[in-house]
């Protein structure tokens, strides 16, 4: 019976032992991953107090970020961070404006062809939906960061 | 139709569905005697193919054969130990509290559900049907094999998968995969393959990759080194962003074209994919007869008669183009330009994707375009362009949509604006294309703004045929990798 128990026990605290094991290891590599796949991005983190800290990565340590803040390096660490941002550039937003203009473009087309004789205030109505609409899909689809987990969770 | 169409039809046919149909018997007997020279009995062999294949060797596919054929000549196929089969079958060797996944039985028996407890090697598991307390010991193992697109292969247990990642424990340590990368993966369930459950339930990308919907680009080229031939045209990916096309049909017709592809914006996660191309296309002689007959809605016959009204092109019964077209044989330089914008993202169902394009495309066919008719015709009848601004510049805007039904299967959208678009029947188009390879016919009925839908299945990773209800009707698609 002692025998028996003792299995369990040490069962049971294999089975317990094992997040622990997976969380370091699975968080080494996401911050590997980190650092080869983003090094000289502009990255965005919440540290501990709500507070949004954004620069250049530079260098990714066992326990820190090495951010650049206008030239300057910046020690964070990342103990206690399970996400990372990148956040969309001006192109992000150039491709938005691009989506809208082809919406803007294929409304005017569209008014042209469906309506015989259109005036320019229904060329001009069309084409401006045609340009929110298409604005509004380029937004949400071009300008979105990016969410990186370098938390050791390996679960949703 | 003719009977020869017929013929051609079911020919074709014919050809689609012998792509991936049973192995063949020389594949078999190749099989038989490469595992025989590596040692494995008729049990080691059949124990192999079911847990690499989920299939015995009379039921493996050609292509499963050909794969088979190929571990066995690079040596990777490796003989089933009976003593591992037995502890893969026995236990999970991972279980943790708020593990929330598909869990396998050994019984058989699957669920969806979260670990809220591990008490005295009993797993408590919550799932939308109640709590069941289930001994540890009955949690089958769940490991994978898992390929990368660099080539790396990963093999070990499945700690974990979230949207973007599978965490494996493999012998040398723990992999963090990233899905985005992952160009093949199996999955076992105590040690067998599991086909049919996991991977028709839930995946993450389908066999088929788009580069156009229908006749329209999506914004993600082929991937470099990588050919493709399809019904009109062939290509082949530079580099991961740009590659080049050329239609066939007019390179046979001394017209030679080519059509560059270039993506120059993409960002990508295991979640969604965003890109934006640009694309031209140049053609050193395209035929003035394909402009005409692409645009035969935009031009007008007057007869000569006071107050007579113009009639386009197409509707003139006794007309065509040879009646308008100044010189039967000429031919000048033609180019187009195109803007596509493409996202993909994952189905929130869990079921491969959802994509969409939006793309503008415009040429200089209408660049000279007087010079290319006769001012009148031998009757008299005056010709002429229309001059209404919707024929000022060819041009055309669409939207196309990629929903993922299966892993093979695909249901395609798209909806368009565009000034030279006619609908042609499926036997006007079969004439059409037979004629020159190309869809160049004056024929059909004017729909500038229109919309298409199908479905496209892929009969294997590289080969796919697509129907959908407007020309060209039919697609089919085959790409060689690494070629």
């Amino acid at each position: 019976m002692n025998k028996f128990l003792i299995s369990i026990l040490l069962g049971c605290a294999v089975l317990q032992a094992q997040p622990g094991i997976n969380l370091q290891a699975v968080r080494d590599i996401r911050l590997q991953n980190l650092k080869r796949d983003y090094t000289g991005s502009t990255i965005r983190f919440i540290v501990p107090g709500s507070t949004s800290v954004m620069g250049v990565l530079k260098d990714v340590t066992d326990k820190n970020f090495i951010i650049s803040h206008n030239g300057s390096p910046a020690v964070y660490s990342h103990e206690n961070i399970d996400y990372i941002f990148i956040d969309p550039g001006f192109t992000g937003k150039l491709m938005a404006f691009g989506v809208g203009l082809i919406g803007g473009a294929g409304g005017y087309m569209g008014v042209i062809i469906a309506k015989k004789n259109a005036n320019a205030s229904w060329k001009g109505v069309v084409s401006s939906i045609g340009l929110a609409l298409g604005g509004r899909i380029g937004f949400k689809t071009f300008y979105k960061p990016i969410k990186i987990d370098i938390s050791g969770k390996t679960r949703e | 139709m003719t009977i020869a169409k017929y013929i051609t039809l079911m020919l074709f046919s014919a050809f689609l569905f012998a792509q991936d149909g049973a192995i063949l018997p020389g594949q078999k007997s190749a099989i038989r005697s490469l595992s025989t020279a590596a040692g494995f009995t008729s049990a080691d062999l059949n124990t192999y193919l079911v847990q690499n294949y989920g299939q015995s060797l009379g039921g493996l596919s050609r292509t499963q054969g050909a794969s088979a054929i190929k571990a066995f000549q690079t040596g990777s196929a490796s003989k089933p130990v009976a003593a591992q089969q037995k502890e893969d079958l026995v236990v999970a060797s991972i279980l943790e509290v708020g593990m929330k996944k598909r869990f396998h039985f050994s019984d058989g028996s699957v669920r969806d559900g979260e670990i809220i407890s591990i008490e005295s090697g009993t797993v408590a598991i919550k799932t939308g049907s109640g709590t069941f307390n289930i001994p540890a010991s009955h949690f089958l193992s769940e490991t994978a094999e898992v390929k990368n697109k660099k080539g790396e292969l990963f093999k070990g247990v499945v700690l974990g998968e979230t949207a973007e990642e599978y965490i494996i424990r493999t012998s040398f340590g723990d992999a963090v995969v990233q899905k985005k990368d992952i160009q093949s993966m199996k999955r076992y369930h105590g040690g067998i393959l599991d086909r049919q459950s996991e991977e028709r339930r839930k995946f993450y990308q389908s066999e088929a990759q788009l580069l156009n919907v229908f006749m329209d680009p999506t914004a993600f080229p082929l991937t470099g080194n990588t050919f493709y031939i399809s019904g009109l045209s062939v290509g082949y990916g530079l580099t991961d962003r740009f590659m080049i096309t050329t239609k066939f049909g007019s390179d046979f017709n001394n017209d030679l074209n080519l059509h560059p592809r270039m993506r120059f914006y993409h960002r990508k996660s295991a979640e969604k994919e965003v890109a934006a191309t640009w694309g031209l296309g140049i053609h050193r002689k395209f035929p003035n007869k394909s402009v005409i007959g692409k645009y035969s809605h935009a031009i007008n016959i007057t007869e000569d008669t006071t107050g007579a009204i113009p009639t386009p092109l197409n509707e003139m019964t006794d007309y065509d183009i040879g009646n308008v077209i100044k010189d039967e044989n000429g031919a000048g330089l033609y180019a187009e330009a195109f803007l596509v914008f493409s996202s993909r993202r994952v189905n929130p169902t869990g079921r491969g994707k959802i994509g969409w394009s939006m793309g503008a495309k415009v040429s200089n066919a209408f660049v000279g375009r007087n010079d290319i008719i006769k001012p009148k015709t031998t009757g008299g009848d005056s010709i002429s362009w229309s001059i209404e601004g919707k024929y000022a510049v060819p041009f055309r805007t669409w939207v196309s949509l990629e929903y993922d039904l299966r892993k093979d299967l695909k249901f395609v959208g798209s909806a368009w604006v565009d000034n030279g678009y006619k609908t042609l029947s499926f036997g006007d188009t079969f004439d059409d294309y037979t004629d020159n390879f190309a869809l160049d016919s004056p024929g059909g009925e004017v729909s500038m703004i229109d919309f298409d839908f199908g479905i496209l299945y892929a009969v294997n990773e590289s080969f796919r045929v697509g129907l959908h209800f407007q020309q060209p009707y039919i697609d089919f698609y085959w790409e060689f990798f690494e070629f």
